[in-house]
């Protein structure tokens, strides 16, 4: 029995320390909602003006064409206008939007899904019968690594995972990007939560493949 | 055949490319040497492919402590799991820092007449 299988397994990830709400931004964002609900035109207004650029850029962060992403802002702020007794005032009206808008983004990817979904398999180490590594893993050191900080880096980090197949490059962005957590990731992509965590690790394998081949000038 | 030559051999040993009389000797070296006994035995129970099965919790630090000791001893004899953990590590720090940084970067302003579209599509709705 391998000996990993056998032991005992872990007592679950150590939840992230909650965000620490303040309570004075948490009463404007009721007082604002509750101006809203009662029928004020401003109030909806100052909402789209205070909250809508950030809301774009999520958008924008997920749909590849600009235009799709102002679509998806505009029916999530619809359907967070329709919802908005909902809003229970305790999290913050961003991030309550916030998950409007993943939710709407991800609706129109399911809408705009065309071409076959590729394979990511190529993208996954292989290994020998064994079980040991087919393709020695490449290392890169100190001078393509510490690029990783850089923005033109960030850019190609960008980049490669925008060629992840999408329900890869998708489960990145809630994840990394977006930093929803496993429990969240689960609900909007209405999976369970170790269907969540099977992703990712696909996702985190083949963009380190990419990653090496970028960094290690050894594309296929 | 010594512990260095056996340790150098550990891979092609296990993966059948060793002339036989290689083989022989490693198994008469770990007869004799129970250092070298214990490294085949855990060779043989753990693979790279277990191991890429709890990369994620070995990461986050959530591995129980059992799994974490056996984890880590596939790799004090393995460099070829210790560049791939090296890279992933890489790759889910370059993820997480674009994500940083892309939500930080202030957004581009919200085009007036999406605004417009909105409250117009809004007031359709409502009447
Ligand atoms: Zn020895
Ligand atoms: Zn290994």
């Amino acid at each position: 029995m391998n000996p990993l299988r056998a032991a005992a397994p872990a007592g679950g990830p150590a939840q992230p320390a909650s965000k620490i709400l303040d309570p004075s931004e948490l009463a404007r964002d009721r007082e604002l909602v509750a101006r809203i609900l009662a029928g004020e035109e401003r109030a909806f207004e100052e909402l789209l003006a205070t909250y809508g650029a950030r809301l774009l850029a999520v958008a924008a962060r997920f749909c590849r064409e600009e235009h799709d992403a102002q679509d998806v802002v505009q029916d999530a702020m619809l359907s967070a206008f329709k919802g908005l007794g909902s809003y229970t005032g305790d999290a913050r009206l961003y991030t309550w939007l916030h998950r409007i808008v993943v939710n709407a983004a991800l609706m129109r990817l399911r809408a705009r899904r065309r071409r076959p979904e590729q394979s990511i398999e190529e993208l996954l180490p292989t290994f020998t019968a064994a079980g040991h590594h087919r393709e020695p893993p490449r290392r890169w050191d100190e001078p393509a690594s510490a690029k990783l900080e850089r923005s033109e880096t960030r850019k190609q980090i960008r980049h490669l995972i925008e060629q992840l197949p999408e329900p890869f490059r998708v489960v990145v962005l809630l994840r990394d990007i977006e930093e929803l957590d496993t429990a969240e990731t689960a609900q909007v992509l209405d999976i369970t939560e170790q269907a969540v965590k099977t992703r990712l690790h696909r996702a985190r394998q083949a963009l380190r493949t990419l990653l090496e081949r970028h960094l290690t000038g050894s594309e296929p | 055949m010594n512990c260095k030559d056996l340790r150098d051999k550990l891979y092609r040993y296990f993966e059948g490319l060793l002339p036989n009389a290689e083989e022989e000797a490693i198994d008469r070296h770990a007869e004799a040497c129970p250092e070298c006994a214990g490294l085949l035995k855990q060779w043989s129970e753990t693979t790279c492919r277990d191991l890429l099965d709890f990369i994620d919790d070995y990461v986050d630090g959530t591995l129980a402590e059992s799994v974490r000791t056996v984890f880590e001893r596939h790799l004090a004899i393995c460099t070829q799991c210790v560049d791939y953990l090296d890279g992933y590590r890489k790759a889910i720090d370059g993820a997480r820092a674009l994500g940083k940084a892309e939500r930080a970067a202030p957004p581009a302003s919200m085009p007036p007449e999406l605004i417009a579209a909105i409250l117009a599509a809004r007031k359709e709705k409502r009447s």
